[in-house]
C-alpha cells in the first residue's frame, strides 16, 4: 500500500469506520511507515479533541419543555380552526372561474394568447408584401430594373447616372457585398432591401465600414441557396439626389 | 475507536423507537401517550439540534417545532421501522433551515468568539503546549467545526459528536454509507488540518 491510499484511509480509521477487509493492510503499512504514524497520531489527537467538544455538558430539559409544546400545539390548534372559519365564509364565489379549479387554466390560456400576439405582431413588421412593393415601385417609374442571374456576379452597374458605381463584389454563398465610390455624387447609399416571401429583409446591414479608396461597403447576411433569391427585390435609395435603383432577380435567368 | 460504544447507543436509539412505535400511532387518540413520545425523544432531539446549532434557545426551538411537525402528521403517516431514522432527519433539516435562516446573526457571534478564544489562547497560557482550558478549546473548535462546509459538518456533527454510525447516518441522511465516509474523510482532514495551521500547540509534532 502507498502512502496516498494510506492516507485516505487513516481518517476513516481513526473514527473506527475503515471496512474491515482494509484495515488490516493499513496496519501492515503503519508498521513500516513512520510518516503515516504521526499522521495517524495527529488525527487521533484532533478526534479526541472532538470528543472533549462533544462532551460539554447540556442543559436537563424540565417539564416545561413539554408544556410549551402542548401551549404551540393548542395555538396551532386554534388558528387552524380559525382559519377553516374564515376559509368557509371567503367561499362565496367572487367571479365565475374564483371557485373552480380553472383558475390556472384561465391564466395559461391568456399568457399563451398574449405570446401568440406578440410574435404575430413582432413578424408582421418585418413582412413586405413583396409583389405589392415591387409593382408599386415600377409603376412609379422612378427606377431602373433589370434581372440578373445570381450566379453571373460581379455585375455591370445598373445605375440612372453612369458615374454611379455600384457593384455587387461577391455573393452566394457569401455575404453579399456592395460597395460604391463615397464620392458618388456626395451621396450615400441609405437603404438597402431584399425583399422575398422566404427570404426575410434585413433593415439593418451587418456591417458598414469605409475602406480604403474612398469605398463604402455594406454586408448582408448570407444567402445559403441561390434559388431562394428568385423573385428578390434590391432596393436601393439615395437621398440627393433621389435615385432607386433595383435589381430582380427573376426566375427565366435563374 | 469508540466503535462498540457507539453501537451500544444505536441500539439503545433504535429500541427505544421501536417501543414508541406503537404509541405513536394512537397518539392521534391521546395527548397523554404523545406526551410519553416527547419525553422518551426530547433529549437525543434536542441534542441534535444543538449540536448543529450550538445554541441552546435555538435547539429548543427547533426540537419543538419537530415534535408539533410529528403531531401534526401522526394520522398522515404510518411510521415504519424507520421511524426514528425519519425524526432524525426532520432534525437535522430543520436545523439546517433554521441555521440558514439565521446565518448571518450566527456568523457574527461565532467569529467574534473565535477572536476572544484566540486573544485568551495568547493572554492566559503563557505555555500553550501544557493546559488549555476546556471551556477554551471548545470555542476553538466550534469556531472550526463551523469552518466546515455544510455536509461535512453534518456528517461530522452526527458520526463524531452525537455517536452514531455510519450506517445510521446514512439512513439518517438518506445518502450511502460510501457518501458518509467521503464526508468523514474530508471533515476530519480538513479538521486536523486547520488545527495545525492555527493552534498547531494542540497537536504536538501535527
Amino acid at each position: 500500500m502507498r502512502c496516498k491510499k494510506a492516507g485516505k484511509f487513516l481518517a476513516l480509521f481513526v473514527g473506527g469506520d475503515l471496512p474491515t477487509e482494509n484495515v488490516r493492510t493499513l496496519e501492515e503499512h503503519l508498521e513500516n511507515c513512520p510518516n503515516c504514524a504521526r499522521e495517524l497520531e495527529s488525527l487521533r489527537r484532533t478526534q479526541e479533541i472532538l470528543k472533549t467538544f462533544a462532551s460539554e455538558s447540556k442543559p436537563t430539559l424540565g417539564a416545561n419543555y413539554w408544556l410549551e409544546i402542548l401551549q404551540r400545539i393548542e395555538a396551532l390548534d386554534e388558528r387552524e380552526q380559525w382559519q377553516n372559519g374564515k376559509r368557509a365564509k371567503r367561499q362565496l364565489p367572487l367571479c365565475p372561474f374564483a371557485s373552480l379549479h380553472l383558475r390556472p387554466v384561465v391564466a395559461l390560456c391568456s399568457a399563451c394568447l398574449v405570446f401568440i400576439l406578440a410574435i404575430f405582431i413582432f413578424f408582421s413588421r418585418f413582412q413586405v408584401p413583396q409583389s405589392e412593393n415591387f409593382r408599386s415601385l415600377r409603376d412609379s417609374g422612378n427606377f431602373r430594373w433589370s434581372a440578373v442571374k445570381p450566379g453571373a456576379f460581379p455585375r455591370e452597374i445598373l445605375t440612372r447616372k453612369k458615374e454611379a458605381q455600384i457593384a455587387i463584389s461577391s455573393i452566394v454563398p457569401a455575404h453579399i457585398a456592395v460597395s460604391l465610390p463615397i464620392n458618388f455624387g456626395g451621396e450615400l447609399v441609405t437603404k438597402l432591401q431584399f425583399s422575398h416571401p422566404d427570404f426575410r429583409p434585413h433593415p439593418r446591414p451587418l456591417s458598414y465600414e469605409e475602406r480604403g479608396g474612398g469605398e463604402v461597403e455594406t454586408k448582408y447576411p448570407l444567402v445559403e441557396d441561390v434559388s431562394k433569391l428568385n423573385g428578390t427585390v434590391m432596393v436601393f435609395k439615395t437621398e440627393n439626389p433621389k435615385i432607386d435603383i433595383v435589381w430582380i432577380f427573376s426566375e427565366e435567368n435563374l | 475507536m469508540d466503535g462498540w460504544s457507539e453501537l451500544n447507543i444505536s441500539v439503545k436509539v433504535c429500541s427505544v423507537c421501536k417501543e414508541d412505535k406503537s404509541e405513536a400511532k394512537t397518539a392521534s387518540q391521546n395527548i397523554e401517550t404523545f406526551e410519553r413520545f416527547v419525553n422518551a425523544h426530547k433529549e437525543r432531539i434536542y441534542s441534535i439540534a444543538y449540536q448543529i446549532l450550538r445554541n441552546h434557545e435555538d435547539a429548543i426551538d427547533v426540537s419543538q417545532e419537530v415534535f408539533i411537525k410529528v403531531y401534526k402528521s401522526l394520522g398522515r403517516y404510518n411510521l415504519s421501522e424507520n421511524a426514528c431514522f425519519w425524526l432524525y432527519r426532520m432534525t437535522v433539516n430543520a436545523s439546517i433551515d433554521y441555521r440558514r435562516k439565521s446565518a448571518r446573526f450566527q456568523h457574527n457571534l461565532i467569529d467574534n468568539e473565535a477572536e476572544v478564544a484566540q486573544e485568551k489562547l495568547i493572554f492566559f497560557a503563557p505555555n500553550p503546549g501544557d493546559v488549555i482550558e476546556k471551556e477554551e478549546l471548545r470555542s476553538i473548535i466550534r469556531s472550526l467545526v463551523d469552518k466546515l462546509p455544510e455536509s461535512q459538518r453534518i456528517v461530522l456533527t452526527l458520526r463524531d459528536l452525537e455517536g452514531f454510525s455510519s450506517e445510521e447516518v446514512a439512513k439518517i441522511l438518506k445518502c450511502t454509507q460510501t457518501t458518509v465516509r467521503w464526508h468523514l474523510y474530508k471533515g476530519r482532514r480538513k479538521l486536523k488540518e486547520m488545527i495545525v495551521k492555527k493552534y498547531p500547540e494542540l497537536i504536538p509534532g501535527g
